[in-house]
């Protein structure tokens, strides 16, 4: 007893002073994180629990197969506590158009500016809302962006006071026209989101109005500062070869030429355990990486809104997904909000979201600055993955004799380059994973590496390369050369290609700087089976970010297919964007 | 003495709590440990399904092994999830045969050929049971015997073109994009070739067109424009492109 007594005057006083240090732990050097918790508690969002892109807490929301991993998010809680919220920042949504009257975005949508193509007179529209039952795109991908913050329903868009406008270029029935294609970026706007693009298993042609749209809007856009636009890479990882409806292929990003700028930020798409989403397309051509989940069923997909009531929009009394809230249970009794939603459809206004933020952390920040902080601050994912010897379809699901096996020693993917100015750079990722509050810190103490207007070199080319004979089934390929005088320190690197080969499939491209940074253009035994040649087509690398041009660039080109096609590389060439 | 156990109790307790919520909220993994975690969480996960497969790298020091059922080789050193995409609609289901295909002067330098038998009505006028494929908001509709021709174009019957080497279709819209130079006013042109304005990009100083009058010489209208002093680039629009939501 008296034992007793004495060991408790001994430990009573240890474990209070431990109860007590443990709670100050808990709650005070931890300060930082518990505000940033109260804050995403704050104001009473109800779904805002399961946006694991904001705050990723391991939780699954509804997938029944995994969760995701604790931490791997936007890292954002802080620039939300520093009073960060998108206020002032305008963001066209560039879609199939925005139910605003939606409970969740009516506050946030900027009426009297939007372009309406189901309206004779489009330009200047009060509104775009969707016009079908196929239209509930863009109502998702707006709440991501901007779903209003502490109102008391749904969730919160990563810049909950942002102002949204919506084109609805992608609306059923509106005819694409090239007018409308160059439509998309014009306004002036601060941020354009276009979770769309082409079909990755073809060439398409160029739409020339785009190209030159982008310029004037990066030039003229914000006051001369640039307006910012998000591009999603593509779900086409796995996508039905050229003019095949049987078989799956590879795409890549930088196969839509709508992606061979640099004014654009593509971005790919992750899940939330802490991987490269399953569909998302690869590409030289991608900036970074954003969220855009799985598909909800089996691992978790994205919390959003949803076109309002049980028979419209994703989520409806008939679904007959496996997600019991998609049909109106677990609280979303009035079907306004969608938990399977996913996507570089959904990445990209998360992005977008992510650089109002930014944008409001430094206003003065132009169109380059921009890129240059997400580059900066991006976090490596999956840092040890090393080349890809195989090709995805080394065993093709079900039918071995689709079985792809590429030459000994070939590289189907490059691993993790770290180029010679210092960024880190993967074609599954861009730079890597957005990280908004090192970004914002960033934007608040900037110190901008660009004093004047980009330059351009080129394109310079090779027009006689030698040896030209591509080698059929060939792990070395062929190299070629060019040489480029002029020092610039690189914001992008453009690679136009010419080569006669009947089946352009078979071939994989791979351009290495003058300091040795390779960069895997395009890979072999991809979507574009049958293709004759590439015709002077255009692809984007970004892996060379500020290195300098001057020296000796080296095209390879290897065929990956032992089916007895040679072909010639008839020419190729670089052109450079940077500043002395 | 019941008191003061049940007083130490609640002190272990509350200690425990404290310093084991201090050492959770600690342990937020790094960024690395949380790749393994979801490295694990591939190793970990239920057999995948028939749509599921995983991409093999070259090994990495630390190998994770990742079962796969249902395609035998089992030597993943790190996964990519993937899934068979859902089906998409096929922009072009039908292709020309050569004898429907046709050489055009209007399009000469290209790779487009005019597809004969083929015209197109946009989407926007209502479903046609009729369409064989979609191209930018058009229905492709066969014609038989329809041969367009550009020297008496009706916007009204679009001209289809086909792209051989990218087996993609295109839709001759009768419009023409023309691009200003600085200085360059659009009124005169298009009093002079008694156009009228069906699109506009005034920030790139590029305009729509197409003739005042129906039907038209669609070739001679891009012809004389491009000769036109004020004008720096002259394109006949072809729509082909067709755009997906991601």
């Amino acid at each position: 007893m008296k034992s007793f007594k004495r060991k408790a005057k001994i430990y009573l006083p240890l474990l209070m002073v431990g109860a007590v240090i443990g709670l100050l732990f808990t709650n005070c050097s931890k300060q930082g994180f518990d505000a940033a918790v109260a804050e995403i508690q704050k104001g009473d969002d109800p779904f805002l629990g399961y946006a694991w892109h904001i705050n990723n807490t391991g939780q699954s929301v509804f997938a029944t197969s995994g969760s995701g991993v604790v931490g791997f998010d936007l890292n954002m809680l802080k620039a939300w506590t520093s009073g960060l919220s998108g206020s002032g920042l305008k963001i066209v949504v560039s879609d199939d158009g925005i139910q605003d009257a939606h409970e969740d975005l009516k506050d946030n949508f900027l009426y009297g500016v939007s372009i309406n193509y189901h309206l004779s007179t489009p330009t200047g529209a009060n509104n775009a809302p969707p016009n079908s039952v196929d239209d509930n795109h863009g109502t998702a991908v707006a709440g991501l962006i901007a779903a209003v913050g502490g109102n008391g329903v749904g969730t919160k868009g990563i810049a909950y006071k942002s102002k949204l406008i919506a084109y609805n270029l992608l609306s059923s029935n509106v005819a694409q026209l090239d007018e409308r294609i160059g439509q998309q970026v014009t306004g002036g706007y601060d941020i354009y989101n276009m979770s769309w693009g082409s079909s990755q298993n073809n060439l398409p042609v160029p739409v020339a109005v785009w190209g030159t749209s982008l310029v004037a809007g990066v030039t003229n856009g914000r006051a001369g500062k640039g307006s910012i636009y998000v591009k999603s890479a593509g779900n086409d990882f796995i996508v039905k070869c050229h003019n095949s409806t049987t078989t799956y292929c590879v795409g890549n990003a930088n196969f839509d030429p709508d992606n061979n700028m640099p004014y654009t930020l593509m971005t790919g798409a992750l899940n939330s355990m802490g991987e490269v989403a399953s569909y998302s397309s690869p590409g030289a051509n991608l900036w970074v990486s954003s969220f855009g989940g799985e598909f909800g069923d089996d691992y978790p997909a994205m919390i959003t809104t949803d076109r309002s009531g049980c028979s419209a929009g994703y989520a409806q009394t008939l679904n007959s997904g496996k997600v019991e809230f998609e049909r109106g249970s677990d609280g979303n009794s009035k079907c306004n909000y969608t938990t399977t939603f996913n996507g570089t459809s959904a990445a990209a206004p998360v992005l977008a979201g992510a650089i109002a933020l930014i944008l409001e952390a430094n206003p003065n920040l132009t169109w380059r600055d921009v890129k240059y902080i997400l580059a900066k601050t991006a976090v490596q994912v999956s840092p040890n993955m090393s080349n890809v010897t195989r090709h995805p379809f080394y065993n093709y699901p079900g039918d071995a004799s689709k079985n792809v096996r590429l030459p000994t020693g070939a590289i189907w993917e490059n691993a993790w380059v770290t180029n010679a100015a210092g960024f880190k750079f993967h074609n599954w990722f861009g730079f890597g994973r957005v990280n908004v509050d090192a970004a914002v810190a960033l934007a608040r103490n900037y110190s901008s590496p660009y004093t004047a207007g980009p330059s351009v070199i080129g394109f310079l080319m090779n027009s006689s390369p030698s040896p030209n004979a591509i080698p059929d089934y060939d792990a070395a390929g062929i190299s070629s050369t060019l040489s480029v005088g002029t020092s610039l320190r690189i914001e992008a690197v453009q690679v136009q290609i010419n080569i006669s080969h009947n089946n352009i499939a078979d071939l994989g491209i791979e351009l290495i700087s003058p300091s040795g940074t390779k960069s895997m253009i395009v890979n072999m035994r991809n979507s574009l089976t049958g293709i004759a040649g590439f015709d002077n087509d255009i692809f984007l690398s970004n892996a060379f970010f500020h290195e300098r041009s001057n020296g000796t660039w080296t095209l390879k080109v290897y065929d990956g297919a032992s089916n007895d096609i040679t072909g010639t590389l008839n020419s190729w060439g670089v052109k450079i964007i940077g500043t002395p | 003495m019941t008191r003061k156990s049940t007083y130490l109790f609640i002190a272990i307790v509350a200690g425990l709590v404290a310093l084991s919520l201090f050492f959770k909220k600690d342990q937020e993994p790094t960024f690395a440990e949380s790749v393994e975690e979801a490295a694990a969480v591939v190793e970990s996960s239920d057999p995948q399904s028939e749509d599921e497969i995983v991409l093999a790298t070259k090994p990495l020091n630390k190998t994770q092994v990742t079962e796969i059922p249902s395609h035998g080789d089992n030597t993943a050193a790190q996964a990519r999830r993937l899934h068979l995409p859902q089906e998409k609609a096929v922009a072009n289901k039908v292709t020309p045969t050569s004898r429907q295909l046709a050489q055009s002067s209007m399009l000469s330098g290209t790779s487009w050929k005019v597809w004969e038998g083929m015209t197109a009505y946009p989407k926007s006028a209502g479903p046609r049971a009729d369409a064989v494929a979609e191209v930018s908001g058009f229905y492709l509709v066969p014609q038989e015997g329809l041969r367009p021709d550009e020297r008496n174009y009706s916007n009204a019957q679009p001209m289809i073109v086909y792209n051989e080497r990218k087996n993609i279709a295109g839709v001759v819209t009768g419009s023409v994009q023309i691009t200003l130079r600085e200085g360059a006013e659009i009124d005169p042109v298009l009093e002079t070739f008694d156009l009228k304005v069906v699109g506009q990009l005034p920030e790139i100083r590029t305009y729509f067109v197409t003739s005042a009058q129906q039907p038209y010489d669609l070739f001679s209208l891009k012809d004389r424009l491009g000769s036109e002093p004020g004008i720096s680039d002259v394109r006949l629009e072809i729509l082909s492109r067709q755009y997906e939501k991601f």
